[in-house]
């Protein structure tokens, strides 16, 4: 293993690692999102526990789990000393603030963006998942969700976190691919477009839940 | 004619701390180059007795890649695809202030006013940008038919002039597009397929001892690129790299 | 002191075959014994340097630039020559050899020129293996295109950066014996003098321009691959740090000096535009390829060219030479422009300049094809110019662009100092009166990988090994004087700047000793030389001081022997009359105006010995035999 660790030591493979836990943690608010959109189903939360209780208690997803947790880790960590090193490689700026057009504030502010969703995940945590699962007092998870997702000052909270999500994958989705070194002329189109989708359908939809349920009066 | 005024970095030496200072300049042809503008106020700055801006240029024609002053925040002022040196003075306006500062890396550290030490590149370079060929060994030039596209995206990635306006550029002082170039042209030519693995190593490895950031993609690189190399050869330096790890 | 070419004996196709296998060789375990110091490391002296690093020598390089890559061979455009005959025109290594004779006009040697269009080729292939990107067809194979002065397609191009691709090989395989440890490179090291014990080039002293720190280098040989001179004319299309520094300093120490008046004034440049302009752009030759020069045939025609009807227009390098048209040699190219402009058919504001019109080319190929060809070069030159050659023809110029003459050196590229060798455009041997497009490249790189790897092996085993260390006193007295030297530039505090006194003497060299000479401007232009050499050194103003970085003391150095050099280029035109290539007396020409030579007087190459500064250096005669060309009156007709 000594050629794996040292091959993601190197700055490429910082950024790879970096990549490649965001393209899991994609897939994760994939998953999250098609459990959560069944919110919007009228069965009085069935589905939507049913769901729950098989995220909870099958033992692969719990396996999972440890691996999402170690996704955050790794991404955040990696994050912050890629960061820090870049400091490092610039000690003084310059006098002239840099021409705009040569990058996007997107790819600026990755870091920024990330630690914005860093504290977003833990109120999100608190609020709904830690509460579900070691709370004292027994939490039925629909019920406790759609209340969150009522609250407007909750949902105010979600909609800012989710425009942060959605400039944060606006250049961390593609730049993975480049990272991947996938970004090639052919597949360039491609690429594009889905992460247009992804960057704008994902936040979208999740921001959708509680507009709907705190501002549109859905029940 | 044009008066403008310039505000430029001058730093006596590495150890030195440097600061701005402003310079009127009178007379200005829309004809000059920037450089030629700059020579004279040198000539000007000579006889009143003050040193004048240091500053690296040599060919002046945009291809030695020696020239590399930030103007008004870019590498090699505001014109797409022009070296300092090509730059022209119609490119301004009279009255204009402009500000001129040595490249900013860790890995280039400044040797005086606007001049920089590029020699990381250098070792990076010694690391693994070549083809191990001795004289006389070769076989027949056409021996090997390359095909056209590749050959022309291999011309695409050589030309790099190792200004190190990338580096200047990017809020990272990443080298990956100096670094992309070289490795790319090798891997698209046969002749450089053989030593490709090592080459991405030791070179990614050389990168990294100097202190250059890491690519965080932005395309600062490709936008000031006066060359007009591109992202793809970062993504095929990621991909050398990634087949070089796992093969 | 007679002059002994060393041209090996037999027919001309063997003699390099035969001199290779005759050279003494040193044996593998003996070769990291010797030291060998490389200044300059362009295309000559990069190529050299990990030849010689390859086959197991210690090598020390030199070079004032901060990297190999940043050298001036990088600008070269259009191409490289070579006798592949990939074309199947009819090229061969004797059709090479006679068009790079007869288009130095009968003033090189044969046994020289012969051996470079043997290795050409080898010089493509080696090439090729290193990775440069020649431009290829779309089966894969290399494309040629025709450069000035042949009518075969022989030359070899990497679109029209022809110069960096090559070096950056030269590079790239000098940078493979750093990482061997072989070659060591120092950076901003500017070698201002020789040091010759017992006769014999032993290691120089260089200034560290970063710091100012002086310092001795010992070596078994020392090769000088220090470039041209063509920047004694202040504006030139060579590069701005372009010096005659180490070349002159090794004239000082004894190295007799070829043919300083064979410069060569390029054809397509970009117009001078007004007093500030500190260097000329070159338009590469391949231009010319697709381009048609012409002016007004009304002199004085003030009309914008799109306004001048066809037939008001004078192709007249299609009028004068129908067989060659607009592909002459360059030195022909540059004359008929001065003509055209001395009878004022000159355009744009200036009146010196024609046309270079691509309006046929663009109907002929597309917009898309003439891009494809030239693209960065049209660039360019809307860069510089501000206008479009896309819709309005390129103005064009002649400039000073190379130079044939050089230090001596025998057929080993030896100079006349034992143990120093003179490699690329430093020395004068390969292209007699006038250069052909494409041919210095070839040049510079057949000297580095082919030529001095067995010249260099045949001294050294003769010569063997000794220990000589920087301690000897010849070092400690170079230091001392190069230390001076500096002391009297920043002493003077005059009153008027370094670059004022190179504009001077470039204005002097241009006017007089330039495109055309005549006796009268000659002996003129010697005396106004000698009055900047003495104002120089009584009022020069060098700020700063010589333990920093100083860019004003670097160049107080170069321009200082510019003007001594200056001087010898007049004098060696006075002395030379005739007329060959580059060098125009207007005395001495044929009825139609072209060069005319005197090969009863003057086939020799003239080599000027040092005698002190403001004394008159000797000359010496290498007569030119010519057995398997005859030279005859050039005809592009």
């Amino acid at each position: 293993m000594g050629w794996f660790t040292k091959a993601l030591s190197t700055s490429i493979g910082k950024k790879l690692l970096v990549g490649l836990t965001g393209m899991f943690l994609s897939i994760f608010l994939v998953v999250h999102l098609y459990i959560n959109l069944h919110l919007f189903k009228n069965d009085g939360g069935e589905t939507f526990r049913a769901m729950a209780e098989f995220m909870g208690t099958t033992w692969a997803v719990k396996v999972l789990e440890f691996g999402l947790l170690l996704g955050f880790i790794l991404h955040i960590v990696y994050s912050i000393l890629v960061t820090i090193q870049n400091k490092a490689a610039k000690p003084a700026g310059y006098g002239a603030s840099p021409n705009p057009g040569t990058s996007k504030a997107s790819s600026r502010n990755m870091i920024w963006l990330g630690l914005l969703l860093g504290v977003f995940l833990v109120i999100h945590l608190q609020g709904i998942y830690f509460k579900a699962k070691f709370g004292h007092e027994a939490h039925d998870i629909y019920e406790l969700t759609l209340s969150v997702m009522s609250d407007p000052a909750w949902a105010v909270v979600y909609l800012i976190s989710m425009v942060a999500l959605a400039i944060h994958l606006k250049h961390g989705f593609q730049s993975a691919f480049q990272t991947f070194g996938l970004n090639v002329p052919k597949y360039k189109g491609m690429i594009e477009a889905v992460a247009i989708l992804f960057w704008v359908g994902v936040p979208a939809a999740f921001a959708s839940i509680p507009v709907y349920f705190a501002f549109l009066g859905g029940k | 004619m044009m008066n403008i005024t310039l505000k430029v970095w001058r730093q006596k030496n590495c150890n030195s701390k440097g600061a701005f200072e402003s310079y009127p300049v009178e007379g200005v042809s829309p004809d000059m180059s920037f450089l030629e503008m700059l020579d004279m106020l040198n000539e000007r700055l000579i006889k009143k007795g003050i040193e004048p801006i240091a500053f690296d240029h040599d060919c002046r024609e945009g291809i030695c890649g020696t020239c590399s002053m930030v103007i008004n925040g870019r590498p090699h002022g505001p014109i797409k695809g022009v070296t300092t040196c090509q730059l022209h003075m119609r490119s301004f306006k009279d009255g204009d202030n402009i500000v001129i500062e040595p490249y900013r890396a860790k890995a280039f550290p400044i040797i005086k006013d606007l001049v920089v030490d590029r020699s990381s590149f250098e070792r990076i370079m010694v690391a693994g940008g070549y083809v191990s060929v001795r004289t006389g060994n070769a076989q027949d030039a056409n021996a090997i038919p390359i095909g056209k596209h590749e050959a022309d995206e291999a011309f695409n990635a050589a030309a790099c002039i190792g200004c190190g306006a990338c580096v200047a550029s990017c809020k990272n002082s990443s080298a990956m597009l100096f670094v992309g170039a070289k490795v790319s042209q090798y891997a698209l030519l046969p002749q450089g397929k053989p030593e490709r693995k090592d080459r991405v190593l030791n070179m990614v490895a050389a990168m990294d001892a100097e202190g250059f950031g890491n690519c965080s993609n932005t395309g600062a690189c490709e936008a000031t690129c006066p060359k007009g190399l591109n992202l793809t050869h970062i993504a095929r330096l990621n991909r050398e790299y990634i087949s070089a790890v796992l093969s | 002191m007679a002059l002994d070419s060393k041209i090996p004996a037999g027919p001309i196709e063997t003699k390099w075959t035969n001199h290779k296998f005759k050279m003494k060789l040193v044996n593998p375990a003996n070769k990291r014994k010797y030291t060998v110091i490389i200044v300059g490391t362009g295309l000559a002296g990069g190529s050299a340097a990990a030849s010689l690093a390859e086959l197991g020598y210690n090598v020390l390089a030199f070079s004032f630039h901060e990297s190999p890559r940043r050298a001036h061979s990088i600008a070269a455009q259009g191409g490289i020559n070579a006798a592949k005959n990939y074309q199947n025109d009819g090229d061969s290594v004797h059709r090479l050899f006679y068009d790079t004779l007869k288009g130095g006009d009968y003033r090189a040697r044969e046994a020289n020129v012969h051996r470079l269009a043997e290795v050409s080729g080898n010089i493509i292939d080696q090439c090729v293996a290193q990775g440069v990107p020649f431009a290829r067809e779309y089966g894969g194979l290399l494309d040629n295109r025709s450069f000035g002065g042949a009518q075969v397609s022989r030359t070899f191009y990497a679109k029209g950066q022809t110069g960096q691709q090559l070096l950056l090989g030269a590079y790239s395989a000098m940078n493979k014996q750093i990482s061997e440890g072989r070659v060591q490179f120092f950076p901003r090291h500017e070698m201002l003098d020789l040091v010759v014990v017992d006769g014999k080039a032993r290691g120089i002293v260089t200034r560290d321009l970063n710091t100012g720190e002086v310092k001795s280098w010992a070596a078994d040989a020392v090769l000088l691959a220090t470039g041209g001179y063509g920047n004694v004319f202040f504006l030139s299309t060579n590069a701005m740090y372009s010096n005659a520094t180490a070349a002159w300093r090794a004239h000082k120490k004894g190295a007799f000096f070829a043919n300083p008046c064979f410069t060569q004034i390029h054809p397509t440049c970009i117009p001078v535009s007004s007093g500030h302009q500190s260097k000329l752009t070159l338009m590469s030759e391949s231009l010319r390829n697709d381009g048609r020069v012409w002016v007004p045939k009304k002199a004085g025609d003030n009309r914008p060219a799109n306004q001048i009807p066809e037939d008001e227009r004078d192709y007249y390098l299609e009028r004068l030479y129908p067989s060659f048209g607009n592909l002459v040699p360059r030195d022909v190219a540059s004359r008929r422009a001065k003509e055209m402009c001395d009878k004022e058919h000159g355009v744009g504001a200036t009146k010196l300049a024609v046309y270079l019109d691509f309006s046929d080319a663009i109907k002929r190929l597309g917009k898309a094809g003439v891009e494809e060809r030239y693209g960065n070069l049209f660039d360019m030159y809307q860069q510089i110019t501000g206008e479009n050659p896309y819709e309005v023809p390129m103005r064009i110029y002649p400039a000073v662009h190379y130079t044939m003459g050089g230090l001596w050196v025998d057929y080993n590229l030896q100079s006349t100092v034992p143990g120093l060798f003179v490699l690329g455009e430093a020395n004068f041997s390969d292209h007699g009166a006038n250069r052909l497009g494409a041919s210095a490249l070839m040049q510079g790189l057949a000297d580095g990988y082919f030529v001095i790897p067995y010249t260099l092996g045949d001294y050294l085993a003769t010569k063997g090994t000794d220990k000589l260390t920087t301690s000897h006193e010849a070092f400690k007295k170079s230091e001392e004087d190069v230390k001076a030297v500096t002391k009297k530039l920043l002493a003077v505090k005059g009153k008027t700047t370094v670059d004022e006194f190179h504009k001077k003497l470039g204005l002097i060299m241009w006017d007089y000793v330039g495109m055309a000479r005549n006796e009268a401007g000659l002996k003129h232009a010697l005396e106004e030389i000698r009055k900047i050499r003495d104002e120089f050194w009584k009022d020069v103003l060098v700020p700063g001081s010589e333990t920093e970085f100083n860019q004003e003391l670097e160049k107080a150095h170069r321009v200082a022997d510019f003007i001594e050099l200056g001087e010898l280029m007049a004098l060696d035109a006075l002395e030379r009359n005739e007329s060959c290539g580059g060098h125009f007396r207007e005395e001495y020409q044929t009825e139609d105006g072209e060069a005319q030579r005197d090969d009863e007087k003057y086939a020799y190459v003239a080599a000027w010995e040092f005698k002190g500064v403001g004394e008159k250096p000797e000359l010496h005669k290498e007569n030119l035999t010519f057995e398997y060309v005859k030279p005859s009156q050039r005809s592009y007709k």
